[in-house]
């Protein structure tokens, strides 16, 4: 699909995606210890929008306490960390780049561990979890800065691999030292990604990451279509490439660190979405990107609630987006053989 | 005033000198030729002419304007550039690839417009690969991407064309076509610079010569003063033989050595 052909079929494609997501929501809504199906969220919907009668108590906590706050998350975590990972694919051109490069995950993950390891309360562990995703990103930069004359991308990403180690490293020792009974279980499990514990206040936190980080990325579309043609030609044909790559890995890492420090480490999201959403609209980040935040936004959504309704015990995020990321991505590397997506 | 002029140029990379000394100019209509051996510092040269090195000492000049005081847009307006060849990591239709060239024309958050559109399509016409529009850019040959890429310097619409060895993997029938549209373009008043293998084809349509040896210019000028049997033999360490046929003049080495 190229750049001038727009159809009235790609406006379909788009609004039946987003139809899809919607009823996928709807149906995470009907998986748990407390189903509510359809008729339960007209009622609720009804009364919200002052047609109808209050529904019961219970159905109103659900919908508004729990289930809801948790199905926006992992809607917005996976929108965001899919779309992050896309514009770093682009930004770094190749298509197997993920948003763990420049180490903002294990940034993140240390901040978290951090505010974990100090007792912080949640909104605390959210805010280390954030600066720690930042941190690293100008650690990495700064590496990048003072190992100059070098294939710039390639330091960047050599950098951000050994700060990401670092930062591991440091989340190890954070672990040995942690009270075993408590603080060692929830590094762990968080550690491990979960939805769990989703209140509305994190929402509040989620949702203008989210516009912040997105908005200059759906902006930036065509400057980063010619990023991808390599930091050199992109200024042939005149593009800021320094200032173009600041604000997309800006962006990028604002939506990465965030879905981080609410979710914990989901790798696999930010790798395969963006992939596979360029197999379908096309190399056009115009179009990738909104792509692949509906659709990392509907995959996550389904892994959750397989999470969390599948057994009893809730599995962790992490451990099921690599259990349908691996082979996924096996699949990828064995079919593709060149002109990635 | 030259439209674009070198003075007392040194050029390199990562703080290493490739060449020094240069001095060039360039006017409107007029196809420059760049000569010399491999590794003689072409790429660089072409490279530092454009914009996209600092020049190690002296300057660039397009007009009364220091080339290095320009952002990359305002560069990109008046400067096209043809690399050697462009690595894809992503398979954009050929007819995006082109669009590319028009971003110098619209802000940092703009989208290609109608306008650019019709550049494009324009542009790919006059290279005569309107064919190859709708084909992904990985998957056409290492010709046809050369010829993709003079189509997108053509779309930025610049006053000076620089193209480096863009014969190089062209077959004989599109070395030629290249060759004529680029007379052509000059005869429309473009500045034309280009690096080369081939003396032949700067008795073809060159109007100037540079000849570069390990980054030091051996000989600059008319083409009809400087290119000869003489400083050929000189730059490429060959006897040359160079004579008319049909009214072209055409070169060859010998085999011996001078």
């Amino acid at each position: 699909m190229s750049l001038s052909t727009r159809s009235g079929r790609s406006v379909w494609l788009w609004v039946g995606c987003a139809a899809g997501l919607a009823l996928l929501a709807a149906g995470a809504f009907a998986v748990g210890a407390y189903p509510i199906g359809g008729a339960g969220l007209w009622a609720w919907a009804c009364w919200r929008l002052d047609l109808g009668p209050a529904p019961a108590p219970v159905v109103v906590a659900v919908i508004e306490n729990i289930r809801g706050p948790r199905i926006l998350a992992a809607t917005g975590v996976g929108a965001a960390l899919a779309t992050a990972g896309a514009a770093y694919q682009s930004l770094f051109r190749n298509p197997l780049v993920s948003p763990d490069i420049l180490g903002v995950s294990s940034g993140a993950a240390l901040g978290a561990v951090i505010g974990i390891f100090l007792a912080l309360p949640v909104a605390g562990v959210e805010a280390t979890s954030f600066a720690g995703g930042l941190l690293a990103v100008a650690t990495v930069y700064g590496v990048a800065y003072l190992v100059r004359g070098h294939e710039p991308l390639l330091v960047l990403v050599l950098a951000g691999i050994v700060i990401g180690t670092l930062f591991s490293a440091g989340i190890s020792i954070l672990k040995v030292l942690a009270d075993p009974y408590n603080q060692l279980p929830a590094i762990t499990f968080w550690l491990l990604g979960s939805l769990a514990g989703v209140q509305a206040k994190e929402l509040a936190l989620l949702a203008p990451a989210l516009v912040i980080g997105l908005l200059p990325l759906l902006l930036l579309r065509w400057r980063i279509d010619i990023m991808t043609l390599g930091e050199e030609e992109a200024r042939a044909l005149g593009v800021d490439a320094r200032r173009v790559r600041l604000m997309v890995i800006g962006a990028a890492t604002l939506l990465t660190a965030t879905a981080v420090s609410i979710a914990g480490i989901i790798g696999w999201v930010g790798l395969v979405v963006p992939h596979l959403a360029r197999l379908v609209v096309g190399p056009a980040f115009a179009r990738v990107a909104p792509a692949a935040a509906l659709g990392g936004g509907a995959f996550l959504l389904l892994v959750d609630t397989v999470a969390r309704g599948a057994s009893d015990v809730e599995i962790p995020l992490g451990v099921l987006t690599a259990l349908v990321g691996t082979p996924v991505f096996l699949w990828l590397l064995a079919t593709s053989r060149r002109g990635w997506g | 005033m030259a439209l674009l002029r070198a003075r007392d140029l040194a050029y390199g990379y990562d703080g290493r000198s490739v060449g020094h000394g240069v001095n060039l100019a360039l006017d409107a209509g007029e196809v420059l030729c760049l000569l010399g051996p491999n590794g003689g510092g072409k790429t660089t040269l072409l490279k530092t002419l454009v914009g996209l090195r600092r020049p190690l000492a002296g300057a660039v000049w397009v007009e009364d304007a220091r080339l290095e005081q320009w952002d990359a847009a305002r560069r990109a307006r008046v400067l096209g550039f043809v690399p050697q060849s462009a690595p894809a990591a992503f398979a954009f239709p050929v007819r995006d690839m082109v669009l590319m060239g028009r971003v110098a024309r619209h802000g940092l958050f703009a989208r290609p417009d109608a306008a650019d559109l019709a550049a494009a399509d324009a542009a790919l016409a006059r290279v005569g690969i309107s064919a190859l529009a709708e084909r992904p850019f990985t998957a056409i040959s290492g010709g046809e991407r050369q010829l993709v890429l003079i189509a997108r310097a053509l779309a930025q619409e610049p006053r000076i064309l620089v193209l480096d060895e863009p014969t190089a993997s062209l077959d004989f029938a599109n070395q030629d076509r290249v060759l004529s549209l680029l007379a052509e373009l000059a005869g429309e008043g473009l500045a034309v610079l280009f690096s080369t293998h081939h003396p032949d084809q700067v008795f073809a349509i060159g109007s100037h010569v540079a000849m570069l040896r390990d980054g030091v210019l051996m000989a600059a000028g008319p083409v009809g003063r400087v290119l000869d049997a003489a400083t050929l033999g000189h730059l490429y360490d060959r006897s040359v033989v160079v004579g008319e046929v049909e009214g072209r003049t055409v070169c060859f080495t010998r085999a011996d050595r001078p």
